[in-house]
């Protein structure tokens, strides 16, 4: 049974989740990504032009606001899963709608003309890049990219991220710095470029 | 996880633990049998541990554009005393309408309104004292600023001239506007941009967008509108002057200068507008931004990256030409032929375009003004102040974009580009020599722009590794090469001669050859039988047929060359001794030695006073007449000669010079036949492992030294396993670095051959005897008449008796030959 949302008892949603309900878990993905978006607004709305939030920061916001002091360790997990995909979401449609201001839609229009445009748009585009990157990492090998979801989208530590996924931090280290050799590879044109594709 | 990732990731892990230096010999080793694994394994450790913004920084969440754009809440938006119409537009600093004022005169303005996210209190009082000194602007070609201030609802505007325009690069074309049009266009902006950098005011956001053009009075008027508003944006915000920083930020980068892209390389002056000026006339004159090029269709993220960082500009000319169809296409547009219009660029104008948009803004106009005003001497046809950048500059900037060997190989091919082709010659008269001066400065704009377009892209890092080495700068200029320079015979020529006076420098004859030959085929078609440059392509053709064994060709050619060039240059000109010294050496394998000796002893006085005892052609033919003093016998005159050439070889170019590397080898040789061995076994030995260094296992200098040395271990029986060792792999060495019907390799065979045979290798020497025979018995060489003769005593030694008498037979035969063919040619 799926906890409401609406009842505002997110801890039971997380804790449906992580005991493998779907369900749940696609609801808890849908509050999250609602939450930080409000959180995100809000705080922006604040911040004078120039200064930039940090989405790590959000999460962990997020975390704190949620979670309300449980130790619950794969509540936790289960958790910052859903949250880091959730921030990659958002972060996702943002630099989409960026990329496509100037193009009418072309999201991945990687030609020059296109990304000279704007540097703002440049770092979308290599965002995006990475976003394609990281989906094709997931098909190679799952836990890898899911160091990386952690670490990146949620900015959570190494030790936190070892015991998380019941690996030695060593593993986590290794997984993390090869990643981002593989990944700055596939982003820069790597062997396969599927890229500009989609 | 598939298994082939899985392989991957382990290698990665294991070469990442190892320093950089091992990691090579490690892959090597692993990937044998996989190349494309290894070249994948070697990608992902070059992105190891190297700073990259985007996974070093947490990433920034930017929601705010989201469908609630300020401007949809402006649209209601009151203002006392106007009447806004409609929107124009909108952008990151806020809403531009069209606006009736009411008061005191009626008129059409273009209304800004600030968005009220920019205006902290600070910024209203900077926003109406900037207003005020943009009213104070008063040109022509500036839309002028009328009204500033603040709404009721705080918000900032300021009213200006509402221009009743289209973009200048939409009205050129749409007008199809001449190239002379297009700049005539471009000098009233210029002198706009002069009068308010006078009152202290930048534009900053220069564009094709920010110039409209008017035609109501007939003639076209350009107007520079959205003056100061960049300012305005970042004041007391130094972050958002950062474009990296913010969302929105101030300028658009296809047309910022460097500096305005990247704050580190300093404030912004009146010569960021200059590029930006710059920037707007090569869109005018070429149809695209000097950052667009559709040949780059789609590249890699990080290609773009480094591209907009480390390009230099094309050349208008160049750009044009490079656009193909889109070109054709621009150049009808400005009612003329794609060709017609690439002539017009060459030259004055594509070096006025460079200088304005140099990224080195000390090398930049220094001000619109000066750049309007070469426009217009262009537009007159007078001389411009633009100039060809100079070769020192031009290296310098390698240097500094390519590092390690990369700048090494590149620097060293252009320095002998740009060295041969811009030789001044003293003879010509003042008026023949500015000419020159002319041909040679645009010869050497294109050899420049060949450098950094085709050949530097070609040998970008990222896809040769950064250990480049002078074979694979070569190689990639002479697949660059064709086809690129067919407009430009002059060029083509020189680079061609230079690219297979490279080539033979490494050994590799057949390339050298091939661009030899195509040079003296332009050469000959498009340039006078006194030019340098023709000169030049004969006499390292007929080099290099030499070095491919093809004397007769070889001295026929450069037999013309020496005429010639004594006609053109006189006989004491450097390229005059050098055409000598060449057709010396074609002569010197003719088996009269007459003729070579008299050639050398006419010019190696003319050398050594002309350029010097230590110069290398003095050196060179030194090393040719104490050749001649061996072939007759003379070794101690020889022995004076060579060791006097060695002493300055030393001196002037060093011990592992190739010079002195070859003197040493000639030096050694005389100790063996002068029974000192072992003083040759340690020269040699030196020698060739100084040999190896420079120039590589298989250079034939190398080879040679490494023959020298096994010579010098055959004289001592206990050192006979080592000299055996040697010859083995020299023949191996020799018979992939030459061809099967190259003299030379017969050569190393013979000296082989009789080194297993002075170490009692029977069957090797054979073996090797027999190939000797084969392949230079029809040419009926002393050498074949060598090998049969020892094959004779091998058959003989065997108790072969009928074998012995059979080479005996071929060997009387192919002596008779040789003795009539002799007798012929005498």
């Amino acid at each position: 049974m799926v906890p409401d949302p609406a009842d505002g008892d997110l801890t039971a949603v997380v804790r449906a989740a992580s005991s493998g309900d779907a369900a749940a878990e696609d609801a808890l993905f849908r509050i999250v990504y609602d939450d930080l978006r409000h959180m995100a607004k809000r705080r922006l709305a604040r911040l004078s032009p120039g200064q930039t939030l940090q989405a790590t920061a959000l999460v962990n916001e997020a975390w704190l606001k949620i979670a309300n002091g449980t130790k619950d360790w794969d509540g936790r997990a289960k958790f910052f899963g859903v949250v880091s995909r959730a921030m990659r979401n958002i972060l996702v449609d943002d630099a989409r709608r960026k990329a496509s201001v100037k193009h009418g839609g072309g999201v991945a229009r990687l030609s020059l003309e296109g990304l000279a445009e704007a540097s703002d748009e440049l770092s979308s585009l290599e965002f995006l890049a990475l976003h394609e990157a990281l989906e094709q990492l997931e098909v190679e090998d799952a836990r890898v990219a899911q160091v990386v979801m952690l670490r990146y989208f949620s900015g959570l530590g190494h030790e936190e991220i070892a015991r998380m996924l019941d690996v030695s931090e060593r593993t986590v280290e290794r997984d993390w710095r090869f990643a981002r050799s593989w990944l700055q590879d596939r982003m820069s044109g790597g062997s396969t470029d599927e890229r500009a594709e989609s | 996880m598939s298994a082939s990732f899985e392989r991957l990731r382990d290698l990665f892990d294991a070469a990442s633990e190892l320093a950089p230096s091992e990691r090579e010999a490690f892959l090597a080793v692993e990937c044998r049998s996989d190349p494309a694994l290894m070249d994948e394994v070697r990608r992902l450790l070059v992105h190891d541990g190297q700073p990259r913004e985007i996974f070093d920084a947490p990433p920034a969440i930017d929601i705010t554009g989201e469908g609630s754009d300020v401007g949809d809440t402006l649209d209601a938006i009151d203002v006392p005393g106007y009447e806004v119409q409609r929107k124009l537009g909108a952008g990151g600093f806020g809403v531009v309408f069209a606006a009736q004022q009411l008061q005191p005169v009626r008129r059409q303005v273009a209304l800004k309104v600030i968005r009220v996210g920019f205006a902290a209190p600070t910024v209203h009082q900077r926003f109406a004292i900037e207003c005020d000194a943009l009213a104070r602007l008063e040109h022509p070609s500036i839309a002028r600023v009328f009204d500033a201030g603040t709404t009721p609802s705080g918000h900032l505007f300021c009213t200006m001239e509402l221009v009743d325009g289209v973009t200048i690069c939409d009205y050129a074309n749409e007008h199809g506007l001449s190239a002379a049009e297009r700049i005539a266009l471009m000098v009233p902006v210029c002198e706009a941009m002069q009068h308010a950098h006078q009152r202290g005011i930048l534009h900053r956001d220069l564009k094709p967008s920010n110039i409209l053009v008017t035609d109501t009075l007939g003639s076209p008027v350009p107007k520079i509108i959205d003056f100061g508003i960049a300012k305005m944006r970042d004041v007391d915000d130094a972050e958002a002057s950062s474009p990296t920083l913010s969302g929105e930020f101030v300028g658009t980068p296809i047309y910022m200068s460097p500096e305005q892209a990247d704050p580190d390389l300093g404030d912004v002056d009146t010569r960021s507008d200059v590029y930006s000026l710059g920037v707007v006339l090569y869109e005018l004159l070429t149809g695209t931004a000097p950052a667009q090029s559709t040949r780059t269709a789609r590249p890699s993220l990080a290609s773009v990256l480094t591209s907009l960082r480390e390009h230099e500009t094309p050349l208008v000319s160049k750009r044009l030409r490079d656009l193909g169809e889109d070109g054709e296409f621009h150049a009808q547009r400005c009612g003329t032929t794609h060709d017609a219009l690439i002539r017009y660029a060459v030259g004055d104008l594509d070096r006025m375009l460079a200088m304005a948009v140099e990224k080195e803004r000390s090398r930049r106009y220094e001000s619109p003004q000066q750049f309007g005003a070469d426009l217009e001497r262009f537009l007159r046809n007078e001389p411009v102040l633009a100039q060809s950048p100079t070769t020192s500059y031009v290296l310098r900037k390698f240097a500094r974009r390519h590092r390690g060997k990369l700048a090494l190989a590149a620097t060293a091919l252009v320095l002998l580009v740009t060295g041969a082709t811009l030789t001044t010659v003293g003879f010509v008269s003042e008026a023949k020599q500015r000419r020159r001066a002319e041909g040679e400065a645009r010869i050497s704009g294109e050899i420049v722009q060949f450098f950094n377009d085709d050949l530097l892209a070609a040998l970008a890092p990222e896809a040769m590794g950064i250990d480049v080495t002078v074979r694979e700068t070569l190689d990639a200029a002479s697949t660059k090469i064709e086809g690129r320079f067919d407009e430009l015979p002059d060029v083509d020529v020189a680079l061609r001669t230079t690219l297979g006076a490279s080539y033979r420098s490494l050994g590799v004859v057949e390339e050298s050859i091939h661009h030899l030959k195509r040079a003296c085929d332009v050469a000959e078609q498009h340039l006078s039988r006194e030019d340098v440059r023709r000169l030049r392509a004969f006499r390292e053709y007929g080099a290099a047929l030499y070095t491919a064994g093809r004397y007769d060709e070889s001295e026929t050619v450069l037999r013309t060359v020496l005429e010639d060039s004594e006609r053109a240059l006189g006989g004491s000109h450097e390229d005059t001794i050098a055409a000598a010294f060449h057709l010396a050496s074609a002569c010197s394998e003719d088996p009269d030695p007459s003729k070579s000796l008299a050639l050398v002893e006419q010019w190696l006085p003319v050398s050594r006073a002309e350029l010097g005892p230590a110069h290398v052609q003095t050196l060179q033919f030194s090393f040719g007449l104490g050749h001649i003093h061996l072939a007759e016998n003379k070794p101690q005159e020889a022995l004076a000669v060579f060791e006097e050439a060695h002493e300055r070889s030393r001196e002037a170019l060093g011990a592992t010079h190739r010079m002195t590397l070859m003197l040493t080898n000639q030096l050694a040789r005389l100790r063996i036949q002068l029974g000192e061995s072992s003083i040759a076994e340690k020269m040699f030995r030196k020698a060739w492992t100084e040999s190896i260094e420079r120039l590589g296992a298989t250079h034939p200098t190398t080879l040679n030294l490494r023959t020298g040395l096994a010579e010098a271990l055959v004289a001592d029986p206990t050192h006979h396993a080592e000299a055996i060792e040697h010859y083995d792999a020299l023949l191996a060495a020799s018979s992939t670095v030459f061809r099967a019907d190259h003299p030379t390799l017969h050569d190393f065979w013979t000296v082989i051959a009789r080194g297993y045979l002075r170490t009692g290798q029977a069957t090797r020497a054979r073996a090797l005897l027999e190939r000797v025979v084969e392949a230079t018995e029809e040419s009926s060489t002393p050498k074949a008449l060598w090998a049969m003769k020892h094959l004779r005593q091998l058959a003989e030694e065997s108790g072969d008796k009928a074998g012995a008498d059979a080479w005996q037979a071929r060997h009387d035969r192919a002596a008779e030959r040789l003795r009539s063919a002799e007798e012929h040619h005498r």
